[in-house]
């Protein structure tokens, strides 16, 4: 028995040193709370012309798209580092209010296919050199030029950049140099929205300015250089990044948009550098703000009783940074049971989107607005609110359209669980239920899938007369959005079988010219436009989803722009 | 003992291939990326799209994409990444190092803590060791990856502030400089842990099955009687023999660890190979996810060609047959 004891005393002692020298070597890297600023004790930064000297500053966010830093091969979410380093051409005061930036004045044709602009003075890259118009039209020629300042040929043979992108040369007729710092594009239709488009209210990386000295050479390989080291006129500059995992930058000192030249704000950062991570996992963000490891992390409705729980932790909100977007697919056929309008009006009257809503999203969610046109979007009104829940009428309504148990519908809803919309599935139960204990005669499968199955089979024209519930990008203006879904004759497929054909011709020709009237105010233009489309109700969505963003206990404050998606204003981030 | 090496390592291509030929095919029932990756506004621009699909190489016959893929893949060349747009070989040499780093240290985790508990359990049978060790296993198998992750992320990343709650650190490649190392030991334990967990309960359990086997074998009991210490018994005599199941199962743990865990490199913001296996099925990356579903294969298959190769060693009966 005591050869055993013995044993089992040396057995238990190997177990008990291994694990020490473990926790040993483990948490003696950190003997106290990490600290992402790396310095001993922060101090309180100062605005204007001081920097937080050592100050880092580590943000969370969840997934990226492309993860690489050439514009024409990344998406909308990449926007959320690569705008750390780069410049858009028109500068906005975030949700979609255009301010002198890059693009320092422009004007407008009186046709509106044609923009005149000039190029502010003094900008540097971070390598020193001048930016000037010549960059701006490089820029512009990647992919919009159709004209001989093209480069976009390595992009048309589809060598450094996804052929989608060359699919937006054929609205440009031309791009000319027209002065020193000034330069003149013309699209072969109006183009109102061409300031926007190209703007920090965007939501795609076109508009972002790259340096023609820095990157034309590298065309031939495809700007290999440049994804290693990529030089911008942002507010800050490269340092480091794995890509889809973590992008480093530090602060520019002199990037030009302060009110020393003539800028009613200061946008420098306010501290030394900026960590920004991806982390898919929302728990881990809530651990890392309360560990201290993070000091800004990317929320969503379901996390955001934590993050109020952590000590010293803010919850700041950024404002209708999503949509909602309800496709009713295929109505235009007319054997369709929501061929008829009134029908597509009875299951929006047959909803009660108001208490779904509050329920399931409280202040992660705003009620005002129709698709795209949301509260603070160009052309609200509150005419284009949701439909009231009116059981009655929806019933009414239903009758009328020859549906009820005589002539029963059954479809699907498709949707998928979404990043910047969280719980669209619940929506999508809980509509179904509404719809069914409303309307006579429908019951609704709810199909929750994969995104990318989905898409397949909305665009195979494989779910008619189902319905679909999915997120997108909100915006300023919904010029292109609202083209692309209704008027273009490649793409209205998704609302319309053809745009020459009745009813099409006349929604498409009403909404556009609307939009393309460049007489009357542009607030007024979409107004009519998108009343106009909310009454055909071939699209609508009800919700907006706001982004809880968590700031740690060393964050003053923080302010998110409203209506621009992902990681914006960082220069807003002021230490305690 | 040259021909059966040539045989297993001959099987072990024929296997590699197939496999590649199973990948290569099932992923492409996935459906299209092409049409994945355009536009909303331009999704059904005809143009568009098979311009996304020439650009693609989708417009080949199959057939004729196998054999460029299988070409490509005996070079460990695999294309470019759709969403990344640069060589999935060098995405993935680019990670591996942060893979190789959690796999190994998971593994020695699971050894040294494995071990010794079964040896402990089995040495202390039906005592408190022994239920302990008998109920860590049991939770160790069954509780779910994920949640275990998540719940000592909060205790001892949040609450205690003991170890990171994500990330490998400023820690880049394959070495990390010495002043380094302390880093990113600390920021593999959790990881490591998680990944290891369900090891160290399956080592634990062997370990004890096969040293109480061991234990009342007649060998055992004449080393005892012969006077020998009680050291020798159990570690030159019991031990070595019960290891030996043990060890092959290590063997092909390790494969299957080197593969990543999905699951901790999301929890833990992991940058491994597992993470891009995950975006590359979510995004419809053909090329990304073949590289990474092969190079899964291609652990497993070389594991087990060594572990039959040593075991040649081991046992001529084996490699005779």
């Amino acid at each position: 028995m005591k050869l055993f004891t013995t044993t089992s005393m040396r057995l238990l002692l190997s177990i008990a040193v291994i694990s020490l020298l473990v926790v040993a070597v483990a948490c003696g890297s950190s003997a106290q709370p990490k600290d992402s600023s790396g310095s001993a004790s922060p101090k309180a930064a100062e605005s204007g012309d001081a920097v937080g000297a050592g100050e880092k500053v580590t943000v969370l966010v969840t997934d990226v798209q492309d993860k690489n830093w050439f514009t024409l091969s990344n998406g909308g979410p990449d926007l959320k580092y690569s705008r750390l380093v780069h410049e858009d051409m028109f500068a906005t005061k975030g949700r979609g209010d255009l301010i002198p930036g890059v693009a320092k004045t422009w004007k407008m044709s009186e046709d509106a296919t044609a923009w005149t602009v000039t190029i502010q003075d003094g900008i540097k890259f971070h390598d020193g050199s001048d930016l000037t118009v010549d960059d701006v039209i490089w820029t512009l020629s990647l992919e919009r030029d159709g004209g001989e300042n093209v480069n976009s040929d390595a992009i048309g043979n589809n060598q450094c950049a996804d052929p989608k992108e060359a699919a937006y040369v054929k609205y440009t007729a031309s791009l000319e140099k027209t002065g020193d710092n000034e330069f003149t594009y013309t699209q072969n239709r109006p183009s109102p929205n061409f300031p926007f488009n190209f703007s920090q209210s965007n939501q795609d990386t076109k508009a972002l300015v790259m340096s023609k000295d820095y990157m034309a050479p590298q065309m031939s390989t495809c700007f290999a250089e440049y994804e290693k080291n990529p030089i911008g006129a942002g507010p800050f500059k490269y340092v480091n990044h794995q890509a889809g995992v973590e992008y480093q930058v530090e602060r520019y000192d002199d990037y030009y948009h302060h009110p020393g030249n003539g800028f009613d704000e200061d946008r420098r950062a306010k501290f030394e550098s900026l960590d920004l991570r991806i982390v898919l996992e929302a728990a881990t963000r809530v651990a890392a703000l309360q560990s201290g490891e993070a000091d800004v992390v990317e929320g969503n409705i379901q996390i955001v009783d934590q993050l109020e729980k952590i000590d010293g932790a803010n919850v700041v909100w950024q404002d209708e940074s999503a949509h909602s977007w309800f496709v009713m697919v295929d109505c235009w056929e007319t054997d369709m049971w929501c061929y008829d309008k009134k029908a597509r009006h009875a299951v929006q009257y047959a909803a009660d989107f108001k208490t779904i809503g509050e329920e399931l999203y409280g202040r992660g969610a705003s009620l005002k607005g129709w698709a795209w046109a949301t509260e603070n979007a160009l052309g609200y009104t509150p005419e284009l609110d949701y439909y009231p829940y009116d059981p009655a009428k929806a019933q009414e309504l239903w009758k009328d359209a020859g549906l009820g148990a005589d002539n029963p519908v059954s479809i699907k809803i498709h949707t998928w669980e979404a990043g910047s919309f969280p719980m669209l599935p619940q929506v999508a139960e809980l509509v179904a239920k509404d719809w069914e204990a409303n309307l006579p005669g429908m019951t609704v499968e709810v199909n929750i899938g994969d995104q990318g199955a989905i898409k397949d089979v909305w665009n195979n024209r494989e779910i008619p007369g189902d319905v679909l519930i999915r997120d997108n990008e909100a915006r300023y203006d919904g010029t292109s959005i609202t083209r692309g879904g209704f008027c273009n004759v490649g793409t209205a497929w998704r609302a319309v079988k053809d745009p020459a054909f009745e009813p099409w011709k006349t929604i498409c020709g009403e909404a556009s010219k609307a939009l393309d009237d460049a007489s009357s105010t542009r607030e007024a233009s979409f107004q009519t436009a998108y009343k106009y489309l909310r009454d055909e109700s071939l699209m609508w969505g009800p919700f907006f989803s706001n982004v809880p963003w968590g700031t740690g206990s060393r964050v003053a404050s923080y302010e998110p722009w409203t209506l621009v998606p992902y990681f914006t204003a960082p220069w807003t981030i002021e230490l305690k | 003992m040259s021909l059966y090496i040539l045989r297993r390592l001959g099987e072990g291509l024929v296997t590699l291939i197939a496999l590649s030929f199973v990948v290569f095919g099932s992923i492409h029932l996935t459906g299209d990326p092409a049409r994945f990756l355009i536009p909303v506004t331009e999704a059904h621009d005809e143009e568009v799209y098979q311009a996304q699909r020439e650009a693609m190489g989708l417009d080949r016959p199959f057939i004729i994409q196998y054999l460029d893929f299988l070409q490509g893949a005996l070079r460990a060349e695999f294309g470019k990444s759709f969403i990344y747009s640069v060589p999935v070989k060098d995405l993935i040499l680019d990670r591996l190092p942060a893979t190789v780093h959690l796999a190994l240290t998971g593994m020695i985790m699971a050894f040294a803590l494995g071990i010794p508990l079964g040896i402990l359990a089995a040495v202390k049978r039906d005592s408190i060791f022994d239920k302990i060790g008998q109920a860590f296993a049991v939770f160790g198998l069954a509780a779910p990856q994920f949640w275990v992750a998540i719940m000592l992320i909060m205790i001892m990343g949040a609450q205690l502030t003991w170890l990171p709650t994500h990330g490998r650190g400023d820690i880049e490649g394959w070495w990390p400089e010495w002043h380094q190392v302390p880093d990113m030991i600390h920021h593999l334990m959790l990881p490591a842990f998680v990944l290891a967990i369900t090891v160290i309960a399956a080592v634990m359990r062997l370990t004890r099955s096969a040293m109480l086997e061991i234990l009342d074998s007649d060998f055992v009991k004449f080393a005892q009687v012969k006077g020998l210490s009680h050291r020798s018994v159990i570690w030159k005599h019991a031990a070595r023999n019960a290891l030996i199941p043990v060890l092959t199962f290590g063997g092909i743990t390790l494969a299957g660890l080197l593969n990543g865990s999905v699951v901790v490199e999301v929890v833990f913001a992991w940058p491994g190979v597992g993470l891009l296996l995950l975006e590359g099925v979510r995004n419809r990356d053909f090329p990304m996810t073949e590289g990474a579903i092969l190079l899964s294969g291609f652990f497993y298959i070389i594991t087990s060609v060594i572990i039959d190769i040593l075991y040649g060693y081991v046992d001529p009966r084996v490699r005779i047959r």
